[in-house]
């Protein structure tokens, strides 16, 4: 089973996001959820030896926002190779443009659909980009 | 043809007076001749007209030359007063000389007479034209300190090397200093520390030519710094040589103020956008997606009031997340980051034709476009210009015939005219100016959010251009749009490349 944190303090998205990764049953997948930018990196620098397989980042957050986690998970030797989607409210092209005007990248980027059924599809997306990015589908 | 000559003779006798005049007619002068006998038509005749000379006879028992000159001289008049008598002597001539006749001939010296009164109406013509040249100095330097005076710039003049000459009151005022103490020994006095640069080596050369005016800061006598254009012009002579610097500056402080602001305003606006765009979308989408998760609830116990008024309230939620992204597209365009950018209009509108594909077809509709141009704008903005009046055309479309949408552009002198003309419901001539209006729908049974006008407006208006509608109810639309026209590059003027 893959371990899946979610820096997400928005409770609706939070669950849709739960209902999401549900949809694809032959991908089981645990869902951890911190609700800020700093609880977020205290659980990363206090996972090991075990780390989360991707991480969900949310820019909005409370604290430090997401920006500023991509940054110190960049910057952190342990946490550097992390997978990391980046899952916003704003339109795609203004979620790249924020974070790279932090001049960190993401490994992907998402828009939080408006329409749930297009939101429900996040799970099969998340699970193609992870396997992509970590080499799964090779195998 | 004849020189007129107008002559006042003051003298008893008509016989003579006959003989002065005759010298006059030989030598081919069109003559006007009147004799005064004494001092009071000797004074009607000057008062009455203008002369050319007056030749006074002094042998008048009565009334004499030197009578004669005084009273002349009362008039103020610039002309020769030549005294000619039979007999004169030295003395008196010289005397009559120092009094202010121009000149004595004597009678039986006739043959003398036509040539001093030419010499002297020769030296009243120079000394006539040398005062007037000097009124025109003296007036257009009168001229001169009077603009300069009343002007609201400051304005001073220094010599060729830099020394005061002038400043005038509004330049005294402002650096509180005397007009012989401006400019000042140092520049940095004056000027802001940070403008020294642009103002170009001020001390070094402080007179360096800026005819098209840099914008620096200059120190008010409180202390103050004002931001003003500074311009500095040669007078050269006809050699070329410097004789004077004429300064100005003028105060464009409110201006810049204003510019600042604007900057901060649209800085702002840029902010609330985003906000808009973001920090309300995402309580919306939840709202949306709660309404969605609560109606798959209902339908599993299907409550049909329940599910209607659910529906309402994701349309809502629907048409509200439109808007509050057409409010993000419109806030976002800038033509600022637009160097260099070039749309090309067949390109264009090929990709328009593409997207809006089924939307035409469905409304079987007949879209045509001639010519369009490449024009120096984003192609992103050109698209949403097109496709934005394009897919206006196809909403309002009128049921009762089939749709003709006709797209061209016109090259005018200094600019390309776009328009795209339909044969849809048209609309109000009132409202023409209306339409642009961010959020307003003229027709409220249509499906829309009132965004995509508004988009085009600021699309053109970004690039400087102006959008305009003309139409009448049931008669169909034309939008007219301008945009720049593309300067030529190398390439279009042929030049191979190496």
């Amino acid at each position: 089973m893959i371990q899946i944190l979610a820096a997400e303090d928005n409770r609706t998205d939070v669950r849709l996001l739960r209902m999401a990764l549900d949809k694809e049953q032959d991908w089981p997948a645990e869902l951890i959820v911190t609700e800020d930018g700093d609880k977020t990196l205290d659980y990363l620098r206090g996972a090991r030896p075990r780390l989360p397989d991707l991480l969900i980042l949310d820019l909005n957050l409370p604290r430090r926002d997401g920006v500023e986690v991509l940054q110190a998970v960049r910057a952190t030797l342990a946490l550097c190779a992390l997978p990391v989607i980046v899952l916003s409210s704003s339109p795609l092209e203004a979620i790249e443009t924020r974070v790279r005007k932090g001049n960190v990248a993401a490994d992907a980027y998402f828009s939080k659909p408006f329409d749930l059924d297009e939101f429900l599809d996040l799970g099969r997306q998340i699970r193609r980009c992870y396997e992509v990015l970590s080499g799964a589908a090779a195998r | 043809m004849k020189s007129p000559l107008r002559v006042l003779n003051i003298e008893d006798s008509i016989r003579d007076s006959e003989l002065l005049r005759r010298p006059f007619e030989a030598a081919g002068y069109d003559i006007v001749w009147e004799r005064a006998e004494n001092a009071e038509e000797f004074r009607q005749a000057l008062a009455r007209e203008s002369w050319d000379v007056v030749l006074a006879d002094n042998n008048m028992p009565q009334f004499d030359a030197a009578a004669a000159l005084r009273i002349f001289q009362q008039q103020a008049l610039d002309i020769p007063f030549i005294v000619v008598s039979g007999a004169i002597g030295e003395d008196l001539g010289i005397s009559m000389m120092r009094a202010g006749a121009h000149d004595y001939v004597l009678k039986h010296q006739a043959r003398r007479l036509v040539p001093a009164v030419e010499r002297e109406l020769r030296e009243t013509q120079v000394r006539r034209e040398r005062r007037a040249a000097l009124d025109r100095l003296r007036e257009s330097e009168q001229r001169f300190r009077q603009l300069a005076e009343v002007t609201p710039h400051l304005v001073w003049q220094t010599g060729a090397e830099g020394q005061p000459e002038y400043a005038n009151s509004r330049c005294r005022e402002y650096f509180g200093r005397e007009a012989a103490d401006f400019p000042p020994e140092q520049w940095k006095d004056v000027i802001h520390p940070e403008d020294l640069a642009a103002a170009g080596a001020v001390n070094s050369d402080p007179d360096r030519p800026r005819p098209q005016g840099v914008e620096i800061r200059l120190r008010r006598h409180d202390g103050t710094y004002h931001w003003f254009i500074q311009r500095s012009v040669a007078v050269r002579d006809p050699d070329g040589r410097i004789q004077h610097w004429v300064h100005t500056a003028t105060d464009i402080d409110n201006l810049k103020q204003h510019a600042e602001a604007l900057v901060r305003t649209n800085a702002q606006l840029q902010q609330f956008a985003y906000a808009a765009a973001h920090d309300l979308l995402e309580p919306l989408r939840n709202v949306s997606t709660s309404l969605r998760l609560l109606e798959r609830l209902y339908q599993q116990h299907p409550d049909k009031e329940a599910l209607e008024l659910i529906a309402e309230a994701t349309g809502d939620a629907h048409r509200l997340h439109r808007m509050l992204s057409g409010l993000y597209e419109i806030t976002k365009i800038d033509a600022a980051d637009s160097a260099g950018a070039v749309a090309d209009g067949a390109q264009v509108m090929r990709q328009v034709l593409a997207n809006l594909r089924t939307a035409i077809a469905e409304s079987n509709a007949e879209v045509t476009a001639a010519m369009l141009p490449s024009v120096p704008i984003r192609e992103v903005h050109l698209l949403q210009l097109l496709q934005n009046l394009v897919a206006n055309s196809l909403k309002f479309r009128d049921p009762a015939r089939p749709l003709r949408v006709r797209l061209s552009a016109e090259r005018q002198s200094r600019h390309w005219l776009f328009s795209v003309a339909d044969n849809g419901i048209g609309f109000e001539p009132s409202q023409s100016q209306r339409l642009f209006d961010l959020f307003r729908r003229l027709h409220q049974d249509q499906e829309g959010t009132g965004v995509g006008l508004a988009l085009c407006a600021r699309i053109v208006s970004s690039y400087g251009g102006r959008i305009w509608a003309e139409g009448r109810p049931g008669e169909g639309a034309t939008f007219f749009f301008t945009l720049p026209i593309r300067e030529a590059t190398e390439k279009d003027r042929g030049v191979p490349h190496s």
